[in-house]
This record gives structure tokens, sequence and C-alpha cells, in this order.
């Protein structure tokens, strides 16, 4: 069911939203366009954690709570000054989030990403990841960023590889949950050297 | 380069309503240990707060339209909000507000839901809001009606019933 909470109703709240959302950095990549998120991309973020795509991610959950960490990930740019991009692809508006998050618990932010089924396999997520990395270590002056990987989620590990992430064990050791695993991600030689 | 989009800071006669900030944290977790915030979802740990928190931020950057942190004028301490409030699972944005227990004085609460309301009107366009109240937060109920709120039929939120206070139509 959707609530109306999330129903975009055009009028000076809108605009306003969308005002304030303009002021997200917009970072474009090859294929990609991540840009700060508005109300109307709820519906992907919805289909992504309401569904089994959410299972290494405490899902799938209800949509009141999709809606919760939906408004918590964006709030993260007033509170911190980082939080979460929708993804729009050549081929496809909304077809996924990359975050820069830190929810309530965790030690230190973290680089997440969550597409939607139509635009996997297709190299989005690293693709986005980078982005996001450049902006983290050249932008913010991040020296590191984790990313807490379910221990079965093949996929991500794959995706932790092939971006160069290393698997941290202090951090794991640290945290003390059996089934999830911490990848750092470090900037690169040429970046720590600018 | 125009000017930086910011959230409206309104400034009454001894308040300021403001957005909400990462700095307010430590208050919002005080105000929501207190059993006094059974009306606005509370008591709740510090990870509950900072969902409040985060809900609160949230709901300004996706609506456009949120709560106001009240803070007195000459000090930048939260010690309440009022503003909208629009839950998942509510039917309609309400005005809502709340305020401390040790700030609950001298028209604290009239004052800041009143510059609230007309602030919701002349920035939003939302001139008449309700106010949804348990029957049994009687502070409330007599706080609605002192600002002239009439009483429509009550409505079941989570389960419970609510009274539904529509406020007068505010011009923006």
């Amino acid at each position: 069911m959707t609530a109306p909470v999330e129903q975009h109703r055009p009028g000076i709240a809108a605009r306003h939203a969308a005002r304030l959302g303009g002021q997200i950095a917009t970072l474009d990549t090859r294929r990609l366009q991540l840009r700060g998120p508005r109300i109307y991309d709820f519906d992907a973020f919805a289909g992504i954690m309401c569904s089994d795509r959410a299972i290494h991610m405490d899902g799938p959950m209800t949509r009141d709570a999709a809606w919760s960490e939906f408004t918590q990930y964006v709030a993260l740019w007033l509170l911190h000054g980082h939080g979460l991009w929708t993804i729009d692809a050549q081929t496809q508006p909304s077809a996924g989030f990359a975050l820069l998050g830190m929810e309530y618990a965790d030690p230190e932010p973290e680089l997440g990403l969550f597409l939607t089924a139509e635009a996997e396999g297709q190299g989005y997520a690293q693709e986005a990841a980078e982005a996001v990395l450049t902006y983290a270590f050249e932008t913010l002056k991040w020296d590191s960023c984790a990313s807490y990987v379910a221990q079965g989620n093949s996929r991500c590990i794959a995706l932790m590889d092939r971006l160069g992430a290393f698997r941290d064990e202090t951090a794991e050791a640290e945290l003390g949950q059996d089934d999830l695993c911490v990848f750092r991600h470090a900037p690169r030689q040429e970046e720590a050297v600018a | 380069m125009s000017a930086p989009v910011a959230i409206p800071a309104i400034e009454t006669q001894n308040l300021r309503l403001r957005g909400p900030k990462l700095s307010d944290f430590d208050a919002i977790c005080a105000y929501f240990a207190d059993p006094r915030s059974a009306f606005n979802g509370g008591p709740l740990d510090a990870e509950g707060a900072w969902r409040m928190l985060t809900s609160a931020a949230g709901a300004w950057q996706l609506r456009g339209y949120g709560l106001w942190f009240v803070t007195p004028k000459d000090d930048d301490t939260f010690i309440g909000f009022a503003g909208i409030f629009h839950a998942f699972d509510w039917p309609e944005p309400e005005l809502g507000y709340g305020i401390s227990g040790a700030h609950e004085r001298k028209g604290v609460a009239f004052e800041a839901v009143t510059a609230a309301r007309q602030a919701a009107a002349s920035h939003f366009g939302l001139t008449r809001l309700p106010s949804f109240i348990a029957p049994t937060n009687a502070r409330s109920i007599a706080l609605a009606t002192r600002l002239g709120a009439i009483r429509e039929d009550d409505i079941t939120l989570r389960g419970d019933t609510a009274r539904v206070y529509r406020h007068p139509e505010v011009a923006p």
C-alpha cells in the first residue's frame, strides 16, 4: 500500500524540496548520473527493500520500514553532509541508489549500493561506486571508507574485489558479527599523493 | 550563483524555530528519554531518538516541509519542536508539537505553535492543518482549543483513537 506521505504533490513545498535536493552534489559517470533523491524515487527504493533483493540488508522489509530507511539516508545530507544518491542510468531513471551512510550503531561511514533488478548485470554498481569513492576521497577528504557486506552476498563480495577493496579483519573483530564482512576502501595511490 | 537554499528560520518574541541539526542530538535524546514524550512516540532510547532526528531532517529534504526545532531566541539549544509532521501511516500532514518539560510554561508552546502554523501557511501553502491528539492528552487538547482549532470526527492512528482538531484557515 502506498501512503499519502510518499505521493508527489506539486506546489510550494515540493518546489522547496526540489531546491534543497538540488544542492546535493551531482556525480556524472560515463553512463550514469548520481543526484539528490526526490520523493518519487521512493517507489524504486521500496521495490528493492521490500523484495528478496534486500535479503542481505535486513530485508525484505515493510514499505513503512523502507520509508524510514529512505528518509534516514536522505537526512544524512543535512546532518552529516553526505548521504544517499539516486542513480539515473542512460536507459533507466531511478535505476538504483548509492550511499555514503552511517547507521546509528556504525563505527564509521560506509559505502552502500542498491540496484533495481532491471539495472543489474551491466556494471552500473561498479561505475557508481567508483564515482562515490572518488567523491569521498577527493571532495570529502576521507582517508578511508568501509562497506559492510553479508557473508552470503557473493555478488557484492565480487564487486568489492573489482573495486580493489580489502577485507579488514581488525574492524570485523571489533564489530563482532560472525556473518558480516567489513571491506575497506582506500584512496588509490595517485589520489593519496595528490 | 544563487544563495544556498535553507530551511526557513522563524523568529518570535522569545523563540527561534529552525531546521534540525546534528548538534541537537543530545537534547533530543533527553526529550525522548522523558516519559512525558509518550504522546510524541516516546519514550525512546538513543537509537530511537536518532531515528526521530533523521526522520525530521529527511522530511524537509523529501517533502520540502517538516518540523522546526524550537530554541530560546538567545540560546541555540533545542527545547522542543513545532511544525508539519507527516508520518508514513498518517492520512495527511498535521501540525505537530512538543515542548520539553523544563520549558513547558509561560506560553512557550502557544508561541511556538502559533508561529509554526503561520509559517506552514506562508512558506508552504498549508493553510488548514489538523492536529491529531490522543484523547488523554489534556494539555495538548487545551492548547489546540486555545489556538482556535475545532474538533472533527475521531480517526484511528496505529490502532488507537485520535482526536482531530482542525485549525482555522490561516492567510498565507
